[in-house]
């Protein structure tokens, strides 16, 4: 139970700044920044816009636990569904911080740094590519009726062209009231995958894995599992995948590190709550298969 | 809209239509919702300040993260605030009064219970229970690396006949321990960690062991030496041992691994900051 409560708390202590910033980000995009600003930055080429934006996390180091709010707000604003998805799967992996961490956890070896980033990359290029094959809308769920009144009692759902009346303070507080708002939202998400991301580190015990852990396909897959459930952040997964390092294929450690950060039970329950179920499962299933053939190939190597 | 529903311009509550010279009535609905979230909010900002102020927080992350939690307990204070004042709302007559039926407020639970968790349960530390399900560095990592490891303390190290065991150097220096322990044989070493038994070793023996820590709790990896002492059966599981002791080679589950023979020993308190926080990352 003791350590039940310091895991728990330490995903959640960890988490809560990440997401604290990304649902007042998303506020001030929802408050401040037009569609009109957003559709003049956004290259007009859907297909093009996949890189940047797969990149972008170069100059804004995210964390995966804050990205969810963030890709929907870019995503009511109207910015296309595949250049959100590159963004979202990409810039947790894709920034320094998380490359430094890589080569520290990996020592000298840096093969598993470019693997890790190019893999990424790849995953990341690749399923904003197919999303804008498959879906043509934006994909968010509809709204419930609850959401959609708009009585004017309260800030958060009244309409979009109420804020041009507002002033600047008037602004500013309305966005404070939409973060903690949007907090409560997705945080519920956020603490119920940890809870249950800190069952599975009890239970799951590195013997169980290890001895799974041999075969040059099954492992792959039981890494990926892993990395899903236990919800360790990007900065740090790379430290678990190298104590993995003599006992689990190179493949399988790049997937844990790339699959981890893109899709854990916190951000998925997060995504389901904002994109429509057959989306997300779509994206997950994409986002597996990538990971897991691009392990394979690295395996071979 | 206005009352009369004349002009179609949205009016911020309390204000007068000044077109049509008339004054919104209000009567006032209590918002639980509202009250329950201002709770919570500041519920965690009053976890996170505690935590940072009473040193707690290293129990919990890495304290590199520290002003970051500082600066997101600073932040849930306009959030709660937000919330506070939308407790009691004046709404106009002419909306019919009506209940948000947001969700179900049993989603608020997830908050509650961490929050309660948090404050009700006694801080404490992992404890040597989870070492298995984390496993111990020694049984997994003991054939060397397939790649060639930077050994910044190797060359200090060497000179030294006693080495001492630091919270900073602490992952390095096992890793040192555990895979160049053959340049190591003889020197004295001192080192303090917790009892640890994993299976297969005899009577005589046991681990001490400390988590090193990346980003948080979660991250946490338990590194360890085998450790051999007559009457090393006394000491229970997570008993915290300062140790001195000569570095050797021994026996465990048919391979030759490296040990401390331990010449005198003490029972110490937990230290204030038990987990090992590796530097410069």
């Amino acid at each position: 139970m003791i350590n039940f409560k310091i895991i728990l708390l330490s995903i959640v202590i960890e988490a809560l700044p990440f997401v604290l910033l990304s649902v007042i980000v998303s506020a001030i995009l929802h408050n401040f920044v037009t569609e009109d600003m957003i559709s003049r930055i956004i290259p007009k080429n859907k297909f093009l816009s996949i890189v940047p934006a797969s990149l972008l996390g170069i100059v804004l180091p995210v964390c995966d636990c804050g990205m969810v709010p963030i890709v929907r707000r870019l995503v009511k604003k109207g910015v296309p569904l595949p250049t959100a998805i590159s963004f979202m799967l990409g810039a947790p992996i894709l920034n320094p911080l998380v490359a430094a961490a890589t080569a520290f956890a990996f020592k000298t070896n840096t093969a598993m740094v470019l693997f890790r980033l190019g893999t990424a990359f790849l995953v990341a290029c690749f399923a904003g590519w197919l999303t804008s094959l498959f879906f043509k809308g934006n994909e968010l769920k509809p709204l419930t009726a609850n959401q959609q009144h708009s009585c004017g009692c309260c800030g958060p759902h009244t309409d979009q062209y109420l804020i041009d009346e507002l002033t600047f303070t008037g602004k500013l507080l309305r966005t404070i009231h939409d973060a903690s708002n949007e907090f409560f939202e997705m945080g519920k998400y956020l603490l119920i995958g940890a809870i249950l991301g800190t069952l599975a580190q009890i239970v799951l015990s590195r013997e169980i894995l290890l001895s799974i852990g041999q075969h040059p396909g099954f492992s792959v897959g039981v890494m990926m599992l892993f990395a899903f459930v236990i919800s360790v952040c990007s900065a740090a997964d790379a430290f678990i995948a190298a104590s993995f390092y003599t006992s689990f294929s190179a493949g399988s450690l790049v997937a844990f590190m790339v699959f981890g950060p893109m899709l854990d039970l916190k951000n998925t329950l997060m995504l389901l709550h904002t994109f429509r179920f057959r989306f997300v499962v779509w994206l997950a299933f994409v986002a597996a298969t990538l990971c897991a053939g691009a392990a394979y190939v690295i395996n071979l190597l | 809209m206005c009352r009369r529903g004349l002009c179609d311009q949205f009016i911020i509550r309390g204000e007068l239509c000044l077109q049509h010279r008339h004054r919104y009535k209000y009567r006032y609905i209590f918002d639980i919702d509202a009250l329950l979230r201002s709770i919570i909010l500041f519920g965690f900002m009053g976890l996170l300040l505690w935590l940072i102020h009473t040193n707690q927080l290293t129990l919990y992350i890495n304290p590199k993260f520290s002003v970051l939690v500082e600066t997101a307990g600073y932040l849930l204070f306009p959030l709660g605030v937000a919330q506070m004042l939308s407790i009691i709302q004046p709404i106009p007559f002419l909306n019919s009064p009506h209940r948000h039926n947001h969700a179900s407020r049993l989603l608020y639970l997830p908050f509650i219970a961490i929050l309660a968790l948090a404050f009700l349960l006694p801080n404490n530390t992992l404890n040597a229970n989870l070492v298995n399900n984390k496993g111990l560095n020694s049984q997994l990592t003991a054939p060397a690396p397939g790649y060639e490891l930077p050994r910044p303390l190797a060359a200090k190290l060497r000179r030294y006949s006693l080495i001492e065991v630091t919270d900073r150097d602490y992952a390095e220096i096992i890793n040192e321990l555990q895979f160049f322990s053959q340049e190591y044989l003889g020197k004295e070493i001192t080192m303090t960690g917790f009892v640890f038994r994993p299976p297969g070793i005899t009577k005589n023996q046991f681990s001490l062991v400390r988590y090193v820590i990346v980003c948080c709790t979660a991250d946490a990896l338990p590194y360890g030496v085998l450790c051999e002492c007559k009457n090393g059966e006394k000491f229970k599981d997570g008993t915290w041992l300062s140790i001195k002791g000569v570095i050797q080679q021994s026996n465990y589950e048919d391979k030759v691994v490296p040990a401390i023979k331990i010449t005198s020993l003490k029972q110490v308190k937990e230290p204030q900051t038990p987990y090992v926080f590796p530097p410069n990352q």
